[in-house]
């Protein structure tokens, strides 16, 4: 009887906690709700907040958005992806790499770079801006994707992951290669299989990062050729209050496609690596 | 120091690139006029006068007109100029920036004897083609006359019994409005840049033509207090965001009619309420600001103020200059160029041969069938002038966003305020330039 | 588990894997870095060559009242943001954990959503929410639960709030993604003994949970500290650049943004960006001895 009961409240406070749980998740999104149901709406609609569903479901903003009277959706939404994968990427391999040296040898000098590392954290890129900028134009990279995606490859906080992520390495997988003659760069090659989730995880992390980015990008892209999709889209907003907003919205929501399907993809991986990660 | 730097960046610059083959960077003929524009709509406006110019004048004329936010295009603007990098040929700039640009000696080049030897010193209002200069020296043109009126609501003085010959003075609108709130209705909506506005009709400026902040403080004082009392006695209502440029009062306060009256500049009716109340067509009517009076009870003021405007200039490292300048000209001179930036709901010319164009008088339906350029093109010798100064962008941005709000909610000593933000405007920045 | 500490000789093999790293964090970091701080020590110049003038820019910003008032302003926003995002993300992670097996996935990953958001393209969406009368969060969610409506963007006590808020809210769906992983970390062993030896909920938290997960929590706190001090995007879409009435939202990157570009002077903006960080550091040292605490408390 005493069991049963324990079992009857535990499952009632399931419920209960579910539901809480999802009352807040709701609460979380309910804004971006909005903002899908923005993409139908006049902007009179809009902007009076007593109205929550549009007055007609019309796919006519999202015509605007592609016919390219405001933005050029298909070439920034290309941009973005293109930008932020390789910034993804980029940064994963130049932070695994130096990472794995950090993580496995001790070496005179070591502590210099993790710190180092560490500054690079404490001072992210926007800080610096406008002589990011300069110097930038300086190399001949305005206007140009990789103006924003070289310089995003440098990720402290990657070094500092990684550096940590190859000390879970056992060394004896190190010491084995050494003695079967195996140059750095094959033993590295086989230790990368033991952290590909590290590597997933991480590179997602970044990706989201480089595609949220604002300062950077703005002023290093310029033309509507070469823009991000964020930055297209809040142009479009502060440019005049006269454009459909609907138009933003619609580009808004479409754009977090990209982002919500690859979290969705990476969610079990990242899981796995966070969590293996922090039991460590 | 740092030019040495990149001097030296440039040379080694060649070997980079010969070491990472590949890389592509635009290129933009370098004929094209470069155009940046502050927004969206101006944009439309700015490529249907590059095609008017390219039939009518000069076939082979290229321009490239580029539009971004209008807090963007400023920080665009400051960033070219600072590293003279991808700097446009021709600006559309609101004149409440332009005075960032007069800290030292402005880039812009000087447009003086092309203005006389073009008749335009006649031709445009002499107190806008002031605006957009430095020393005496013309460095843009005017786009706009952004006269001050107060645009209200026919059916809610109908239903109230009021008519626009009733507000004759401030103080008449104060009575008014004290007996609209007896009745739970507040008049006149409120914003920030009411102060400089208000001031200016008075005669002052927030800047004097020797740089000095706030010259007439008393005078400035009793306006802010008289903004304050506005608001205390619920004559006047401030909009949630602080702002009459917020489109959501629109969809709030004006739908609620909530307030019966807006004042506002001649770009603000054609573009802000014709967008955002276009519900409310045929519903608003227009009207001159009171006047102020003496200590007599007489009016003693103009019955009109001027506050932003954009405004037209060439960067002085252009290397179009020529080409430019006949551009601008055309648009600020041809008769269809003017009448299309008033009938696109852009704004009314300060250009005075086209106050004669019987487009720009004729009754608006939005307007009731009033005539918003016949009561401008009246009030057009009345509007005062600005006095520009290079901490200008700063104070409009800490009046608008600053100590100045809390009054304007009714709360709080204008002196006191006034004294605190004058302190804080000279802190925060070099002395300026005697302009 | 260690590292291995047989002799290290520097080879080709380990120069090439870990140079490209440093050679990259040299020429765009570094440089930059280099001349952001040269920029500090010049004059306002906005067009034309601007002279040396040393660390007047620095000087000045000391008698700056509103240089000392973004100070202030960015501790509280970051103290703020960090107690909310990381109590809320505890709170979300036990609750998600305590849930219907097949709920968990999708509820994380629902919280980890608002964050997914770039947010330059939010600007819209947070004047329609924290707008006065008319706004979503007065009329969805403080009148329904009774209290006045505020006007968020407007009302000089409550624009502070607002930036939190918004931080929160796209902040604390990672927070609780990081922290549930690692709940879900935490032996099992260590867990069943304590249920067995009768130790209580709270004190289960306290000496054995909270120390677990104390080095998340560090990082945690290192990344939320490191944005609310130098990130601009999130006051920038809430504020537009400015610092709301009487500055009550004016943050130390605000302050940079307005000194370079309404006021023209990117020599004093420099200055200012530059000067976060030693703000930053002290509060990271601050705050990184919390969970030293914590976990000192929990070992006796």
């Amino acid at each position: 009887m005493e069991r049963s009961k324990n079992v009857r409240t535990s499952r009632i406070a399931t419920l209960v906690v579910s539901l809480a749980t999802l009352l807040a998740a709701f609460i979380f999104l309910y804004p971006l709700f909005w903002m899908a149901l923005g993409s139908f709406k006049s902007n009179i609609e809009i902007f009076n907040t007593r109205v929550f569903w549009p007055n007609e479901w019309t796919g006519h903003y999202f015509g605007i958005l592609l016919s390219g009277e405001y933005t050029n959706f298909e070439r920034t939404l290309f941009n973005s992806i293109g930008i932020s994968i390789s910034q993804g990427i980029g940064a994963t391999v130049l932070a695994a790499m130096a990472g794995y040296i950090i993580g496995t040898y001790q070496f005179r000098g070591r502590m210099t770079l993790v710190t180092l590392g560490f500054m690079v954290v404490l001072i992210p890129a926007q800080m610096v801006a406008l002589p990011l900028f300069v110097w930038v134009n300086a190399l001949g990279l305005f206007d140009s994707p990789l103006g924003v995606a070289l310089p995003g490859m440098v990720s402290g906080l990657g070094l500092l992951f990684f550096a940590r992520v190859f000390r879970l390495v056992p060394k004896e997988l190190i010491e084995v290669a050494h003695m079967e003659g195996a140059s750095e760069w094959r033993t590295f090659l086989s230790v990368l299989p033991l952290v590909r989730p590290f590597l997933i995880a991480f590179g997602f992390a970044h990706f989201v990062l480089a595609w949220h980015a604002h300062v950077i990008p703005m002023l290093i892209l310029h033309s509507e050729e070469a823009r991000t999709l964020p930055i297209s889209l809040a142009a479009l907003y502060g440019s005049s209050l006269n454009s459909p907003q609907a138009v933003l919205m619609a580009g808004s929501t479409i754009g977090m496609i990209p982002l919500i399907t690859l979290f969705a993809m990476a969610y079990p991986q990242l899981k796995s690596a966070l969590q293996e990660f922090v039991a460590s | 120091m740092r030019s040495t730097l990149i001097r030296f960046t440039m040379r080694s610059k060649t070997l980079f690139l010969a070491l990472l083959s590949g890389i592509a960077t635009a290129a933009v003929p370098a004929e094209s006029v470069k155009i940046w524009i502050s927004s969206q709509q101006d944009k439309i406006y700015y490529d249907n006068m590059v095609r008017l110019y390219q039939q009518e004048v000069d076939s082979d004329f290229e321009a490239e007109v580029q539009a971004f936010g209008f807090r963007e295009m400023p920080d665009k603007l400051a960033i070219a100029f600072k590293t003279q990098t991808n700097t446009p040929d021709i600006i559309q700039l609101d004149e409440v920036f332009f005075g960032m640009y007069l800290q030292d000696e402005a880039p812009f080049v000087d447009l003086t004897e092309r203005v006389i030897a073009a008749g335009l010193m006649e031709d445009i209002m002499p107190q806008r083609l002031e605006l957009f200069s430095q020393k005496g020296r013309v460095l843009g043109l005017p786009q706009s006359m952004s006269a001050m009126l107060i645009y209200y609501r026919r059916d809610l003085f109908e239903q109230y019994g009021l008519s626009p010959s009733e507000f004759k003075t401030w103080d008449d609108l104060v009575d008014i409005g004290e007996e609209l709130v007896a009745q739970n209705q507040s008049f006149l909506a409120m914003d920030p840049s009411y102060f400089e506005i208000l001031l200016r009709q008075r005669g002052s400026d927030l800047f004097s033509e020797t740089g000095d902040l706030l010259p007439d403080f008393d005078l400035a004082v009793d306006t802010l207090e008289f903004l304050g009392e506005l608001a205390q006695k619920r004559v006047g209502l401030m909009p949630d965001r602080s702002s009459i440029f917020d489109p959501v009062f629109f969809g709030g306060d004006v739908a609620n009619n909530e307030i019966v009256a807006i004042m506002g500049a001649d770009w603000y009716g054609l573009d802000m309420i014709q967008q955002f109340s276009s519900d409310l067509e045929g519903e608003w009517g227009m009207m001159p600001l009171p006047a102020w009076t003496d200590d007599q009870g007489n009016p003693n003021s103009v019955r009109t103020s001027t506050f932003a405007g954009q405004g037209l200039v060439i960067y002085k490292e252009s290397q179009s200059i020529d080409a430019s300048w006949e551009f601008i000209k055309f648009v600020l001179t041809n008769k269809e160029a003017n009448a299309q930036r008033f009938l696109q709901g852009n704004s009314f010319p300060a250009y005075k041969p086209s106050f004669e164009d019987i487009r720009l008088l004729q009754p608006q339906p939005f307007f009731g069938y009033d005539s918003m350029g016949q009561l401008l093109v009246d009030l057009a010798p009345e509007v005062p002038r600005v006095i520009m100064n290079p901490r200008r962008p700063m104070a409009v941005f800490m009046i608008r966003e600053g100590i100045l709000s809390s009054i304007m909610y009714g709360e709080g000593d204008a002196r006191v305020a006034l004294e605190r933000f004058k302190e804080q405007l000279d802190g925060s920045g070099e002395p300026p330039e005697q302009n | 588990m260690l590292r291995y500490s047989g002799f290290f000789r520097i080879n080709l093999g380990r120069l090439f894997l870990a140079t490209p790293f440093f050679l990259f964090l040299l020429v765009f970091w570094a440089t930059p870095l280099g001349e952001g701080l040269l920029l500090s020590l010049e004059s306002d110049t906005l067009w034309g060559e601007p002279s040396f003038v040393g660390f007047k820019h620095y000087k000045e910003l000391l008698q700056d009242s509103r240089y000392w008032h973004s100070v202030a302003n960015t501790s509280v926003f970051a103290l703020c943001t960090i107690t909310f995002s990381i109590g809320l993300a505890l709170l979300f992670a036990h609750g998600i954990r305590l849930s219907l097996k097949g709920l968990q996935g999708p509820l994380a990953f629902a919280l980890v959503v608002p964050g997914l958001c770039p947010p330059t393209v939010l600007a819209l969406l947070f004047l329609l929410v924290f707008h006065g009368k008319e706004g979503l969060l007065n009329r969805w969610l403080m009148e329904p639960l009774g209290f006045e409506t505020v006007n968020w963007l407007s009302d000089p006590n409550f624009i502070m709030p607002a930036i939190v808020i918004q931080a929160v809210w796209r902040w604390t769906g990672f927070m609780t993604f990081f922290l549930l992983c690692a709940l879900n970390a935490r032996p099992r062993d260590v867990l069943d003994a304590a249920a067995i030896d009768g130790v209580n909920i709270w004190q289960r938290f306290y000496k054995i949970t909270l120390p677990l997960i104390s080095p998340t929590i560090t990082f945690c706190l290192i990344y939320l500290l490191v944005d609310c001090f130098a990130q601009f995007a999130g006051s920038y879409v809430l504020f537009g650049g400015s610092g709301g009435a009487n500055d009550a939202g004016l943050l130390l990157v605000t302050y940079a943004y307005q000194k370079a570009f309404v006021g023209g002077g990117f020599g004093s903006g420099a200055a200012v960006s530059l000067s976060i960080l030693p703000w930053l550091a002290g509060m990271l040292i601050l705050v990184a001895l919390v969970p030293r605490y914590l976990w000192k408390g929990a070992r006796m």
